[in-house]
């Protein structure tokens, strides 16, 4: 691996991609979002008295006051919530490297320059990794940024034991660890996907059937009956970090020259 | 500097290119002439290792393709049918991507960019999008990009296609250039004009090898030589003396014109003139009859379509 020409791969990506100001608005304007309105949300939830909310009241939310300690039920209710707000966290590295990704491979197209730079010395697999990583740093950096973002917000304005789980152990591991492998997966996917089918918008809806089973993970935790908790990430962590590797080695063993030049036209 | 041996590559069971041995010399510039779908544009991509082909050999610059494509990617360059370029990124920008994948060494690259932008004229618009050039320009940044490596061959696909008379022109000049530095140079084109003009010899596919030979060899073997005797009056006994002499092989009436098919024009022209005018013949003009590589390259794709039937 000529991890110069990785680099070389990287920057031009994201000077190519960078310039096309739907990509950067994209890249910068969907984490914003994803940081400030749970916050509105949860800022205006905690605005009624503590009487509106009895525990009788809690439904779902009754194992977070277990597992957190909590007495305020409307305390608890925001803790639920603010727990399944983080979870965008996690599934913004899934769609954000789309944007990039997307915009690389349709420029390729557009501008035929796929022939020229097949025509040069770089192996495939560089030339796949350099746009992976391409796809998923900035989208990683922007989620991360979002969150710090998330959490600094809500330190000012929400109550503690919301912040304190906001800005808990096990989202900072789920976060800072799970999120960017599972956003490495679905770019992989994506890449492999495009190697099979003729039409990019094909390669990304059918990703998008793929990343779809990625969320329904979370649908036990809506349900109250999973508890994200640090080593529920680190496992899946792991597990992901094993699907990357053998993604990534399946796509380089099936991705020939001549495969990228053949269908990504 | 190139060889191949039965160079075949199949689509899906159809053929592109069928049973290809051909040799390209080091410094030739060497032109691959086909109709639309001959298998020019799949041989070059078979040469410069982007394609594998399905059966056969070839040898590139020294080295075996298959065995050692990244050899050979190292040695080439690749002007494609399209400039290929990254519109959005700016043109000294465009060069300095490729020389890095190209292997250039980091301390030569600004420099070799440099150099190439000065000789083509795009040296001012260096920090320009590469979208905003005209087709010329960013036909020449192109092929600047393939030159950046120094590479031992260069195959110029359709290096002219949808240019201007203005932007082909200046773009012919610079292959002309890269030929007197001694570059061996593959060229793919429709334009038969230009492939006269440029190339050394020529090869005629149509999934197969046609004929390859000097654009001059290939008039001659597929019409031999006409001399074309323009008098004041042709008579009956103008043609029978022409045709009783016996280098000529053959004699066509054309208006006031004799055509006279025959060898050695240098030659024979003198008996001709002197049996012509021993016959009462006035001579007004003789000249030698021009077959365009035009003509040379219909015949011999339409005689390549019968023999394939």
């Amino acid at each position: 691996m000529n991890w110069g020409k990785v680099r070389t791969v990287i920057l031009k990506e994201w000077s190519d991609a960078f310039r096309n100001k739907m990509v950067l608005f994209s890249v910068i304007f969907m984490p914003l979002l994803f940081a400030v309105l749970p916050l509105i949300m949860l800022y205006f939830m905690g605005q009624p008295s503590p009487n509106e909310v009895s525990g009788e009241d809690l439904g779902p939310f009754l194992p977070y006051q277990a597992y957190f300690g909590l007495q305020n039920p409307l305390h608890v209710v925001m803790v639920g919530m603010a727990s399944i707000y983080t979870v965008i966290f996690l599934m913004a590295p899934l769609i954000l490297p789309m944007m990039i990704a997307s915009d690389s491979i349709v420029s390729e197209k557009v501008q035929k320059s796929l022939e020229p730079l097949l025509a040069t010395p770089i192996r495939v697999s560089e030339l796949l990794l350099g746009k992976a990583l391409a796809a998923i740093v900035p989208a990683v950096l922007a989620t991360w940024l979002a969150y710090g973002l998330y959490g600094a917000l809500a330190a000012l304005f929400l109550p503690g034991p919301v912040v304190g789980v906001i800005l808990s152990l096990d989202w900072l591991v789920g976060i800072g660890l799970l999120s960017p492998l599972m956003g490495l997966f679905s770019v992989n996917i994506g890449i492999l996907i495009s190697s099979r089918v003729n039409d990019t918008r094909a390669a990304q809806q059918i990703g998008g059937f793929i990343a779809l089973p990625l969320m329904l993970v979370f649908v036990p935790m809506f349900l109250g009956k999973l508890a994200l908790t640090a080593e529920v990430f680190l496992l899946g962590a792991l597990l992901f970090l094993f699907l990357d590797a053998g993604v990534l080695w399946l796509a380089t063993a099936i991705f020939r020259r001549e495969t990228i030049l053949t269908r990504w036209k | 500097m190139i060889q191949t041996q039965g160079l075949t590559r199949r689509f899906d069971g159809r053929s592109a290119v069928e049973d290809l041995s051909l040799e390209v010399r080091e410094g030739e510039v060497f032109g691959l002439l086909g109709p639309n779908g001959a298998g020019k544009t799949t041989t070059v991509r078979m040469l410069t290792a982007l394609l594998s082909p399905t059966s056969g050999s070839a040898v590139v610059a020294g080295f075996r393709l298959g065995k050692q494509n990244m050899e050979i990617r190292r040695r080439v360059g690749l002007l494609t049918e399209a400039p290929g370029l990254y519109e959005r990124l700016p043109v000294q920008y465009n060069l300095e991507v490729f020389a890095r994948l190209y292997e250039v060494p980091e301390k030569e690259i600004p420099g070799r960019v440099e150099h190439y932008l000065r000789m083509l004229d795009l040296w001012e618009r260096r920090r320009d999008p590469a979208g905003t050039l005209s087709k010329g320009m960013k036909q020449k940044l192109a092929i600047a990009r393939a030159l950046l490596h120094e590479p031992r061959v260069l195959f110029l696909d359709e290096p002219t296609a949808s240019l201007d008379p203005e932007a082909s022109r200046m773009v012919r000049d610079f292959i002309t250039d890269l030929r007197k530095e001694g570059r061996t140079i593959v060229l793919c084109t429709h334009n038969l004009d230009e492939a006269d003009r440029l190339c050394d010899r020529i090869a005629v596919l149509k999934q197969r090898l046609i004929r390859v030979d000097t654009p001059e060899n290939l008039r001659r073997a597929l019409y031999g030589r006409t001399v074309c005797v323009q008098l004041r009056e042709v008579r009956p006994e103008h043609i029978q003396v022409v045709r009783a002499l016996p280098f000529v092989r053959e004699v066509m009436e054309c208006g006031p014109e004799l055509r006279v098919r025959l060898e050695d024009p240098e030659e024979m022209n003198p008996f001709l003139v002197r049996a012509l005018v021993e016959a009462g013949a006035e001579v007004q003009f003789v000249r030698e009859e021009e077959h365009t590589l035009e003509q040379v390259y219909l015949d011999l794709v339409r005689e390549g379509k019968e023999a394939g039937r």
